[in-house]
């Protein structure tokens, strides 16, 4: 597809990006999709918390919310989750928040355990946990019961993994600091796994704009190449029929379907369906030179100016043999 | 480097008797239940409760790998041997304990900043018995478990001397934003 080099410098000059970035826009979306794309960019994000019923009833949390002049609306086909629209406090630093009643979550980021649909007794492994908003919610989800096998990498950010945890009273975890791409040295097969890769965080450029100039094309390459041998180690501490959710808050392909497309060559697995109809389908036909798998059509891409959310991916893989 | 076991039975009783003396007798038992305790040993000792099939999964990864953390860490043992109640086990023991005190709502953001509490941030003594010298844990004005405190005088004296400290803060929520993150 040729693309105007112009057109690429006008629109990266108006709203600050990288012509790069513009130029892939454009081929993804076409020129009037771009820029609703790149304005909705500009606009703020309705903030969002996860009530946390590992510590106190969904009732009586929003009574309390509601006493204390806290507006809040239930976000539908969520579990559990609230957006904000008046805060008498900063959500981080109440009474309630340190009692651990709710985590601050984005709306998209709630999905993937909604997706994966951890029960009770489950074996649960989640891959690059920290700061562990989706680790929460997955023991909120199992009611403390089972065992979530939470890993990162990073030692600063399991510490705060761990206080997390704590605060919100799990107490199913087994927190490991150590690299994803080794999980299945461990031995442990899982009925499920979380996997929210580590990526580019291009869809978060509504909350952090700093990003609309931090990345370069080789970052979205060298991401790309670790979400694969990530997925493929996921997959390996996958038991026969489990399931696995694969998300991310980028919107490059190269760190999504592309990701999902070489395992499906090359791992027993199949995507399966979601039981959830937010978002577009992810992309299928050629993108970037590359025709992927269609069955990736069932794949979800959320965006701000179709979704109200940070531009977000997810997808439900099983595991065939 | 921290390596990670299960506990002695001598630790486990050394454990049981601790918390049954900071709380009453059995809370040990009704808290604990038919868990396990693991020892995380390094400079210091961390007690985790854990369960079952925790147990089943750390035989499987047979220490290929030690954990970071894992279930419910319920305490330290220092190098003197003390133990000391972690924020999480608070949490817990408030379900079975009579030695609670509700504050007032300054009382309770005293208790958030770290500090001890005077008897005038206190809002009711909810045991007959307390006495100079017992841990009890603090609830804010809602009565959600706020911290852990130890009496420092004879409550009932302290109604003249109203500004006085009388509760020393051992552990508190605050921690959270003042360490944890």
């Amino acid at each position: 597809m040729s693309i105007d080099d112009d057109l690429v410098e006008e629109i990266a000059k108006k709203y600050g990006y990288r012509p790069y970035m513009i130029k892939r826009y454009l081929e993804m979306f076409g020129k009037e999709e771009t820029v609703k794309f790149l304005e909705a960019n500009e606009q703020k994000l309705i903030p969002s918390l996860r009530c946390n019923t590992l510590r106190i009833d969904e009732e009586d949390f929003v009574n309390l919310f509601t006493k204390k002049n806290f507006v809040i609306e239930k976000i539908s086909g969520i579990s559990y989750g609230y957006r904000v629209f008046k805060t008498p406090f900063p959500l981080g630093a109440t009474n309630e928040y340190l009692l651990g009643f709710y985590f601050l979550q984005s709306e998209a980021s709630m999905i993937p355990v909604q997706v994966l649909d951890p029960k009770p007794g489950e074996i649960i492994i989640d891959l690059a946990a920290a700061p562990g908003g989706k680790t929460t919610q997955i023991a909120q989800f199992m009611k403390n019961k089972g065992v979530i096998v939470a890993t990162d990498i990073n030692r600063k950010r399991i510490k705060s993994l761990r206080s997390n945890l704590s605060r919100c009273g799990v107490y199913n975890s087994l927190i490991i600091r150590m690299d994803g791409r080794q999980i299945s040295d461990l031995g442990i097969q899982a009925d499920k796994v979380l996997l929210d890769a580590p990526c580019t965080g291009e869809g978060l450029i509504p909350r952090d704009p700093t990003r609309k100039t931090s990345r370069e094309l080789k970052d979205i390459l060298y991401l790309s190449d670790l979400q694969k041998e990530l997925l493929t180690a996921a997959i390996q501490c996958l038991k026969p029929g489990g399931s696995l959710v694969y998300s991310t808050c980028a919107i490059a392909p190269e760190e999504n379907e592309f990701v999902i497309d070489h395992a499906l060559k090359n791992e027993d697995i199949q995507v399966k369906k979601m039981d959830f109809n937010r978002g577009s389908p992810a992309f299928t036909d050629a993108i970037f030179g590359k025709t992927l798998h269609p069955s990736i059509k069932e794949a979800r891409r959320l965006y701000p100016h179709k979704d109200g959310t940070e531009g977000f991916f997810i997808c439900k893989l099983q595991k065939v043999s | 480097m921290i390596t990670f076991r299960l506990s002695t039975q001598e630790e486990l009783k050394f454990i049981q008797n601790a918390i049954d003396k900071l709380f009453g007798e059995k809370i040990a038992e009704k808290f604990i239940q038919n868990k396990h305790l693991i020892i995380g040993e390094g400079k210091w000792k961390e007690i985790f409760l854990v369960s079952d099939k925790m147990i089943t999964i750390l035989e499987a990864m047979a220490n290929k790998k030690q954990p970071y953390s894992l279930g419910m860490q319920i305490g330290e043992l220092d190098k003197n041997k003390k133990f000391k109640l972690s924020l999480e086990a608070v949490f817990e023991i408030v379900k079975f304990t009579s030695h609670l005190i509700k504050l007032t709502a300054k009382g309770a953001q005293t208790i958030l900043y770290g500090r001890n509490i005077s008897f005038s941030q206190v809002d009711k003594i909810c045991y007959d018995d307390a006495k100079e010298g017992d841990y009890t844990i603090l609830l804010d004005e809602n009565g959600f478990p706020i911290g852990l405190g130890k009496i420092l005088h004879d409550l009932a004296k302290m109604q003249l001397i109203r500004f006085k400290i009388c509760i020393k803060n051992i552990i508190d929520l605050g921690w959270y934003l003042r360490k944890g993150e």
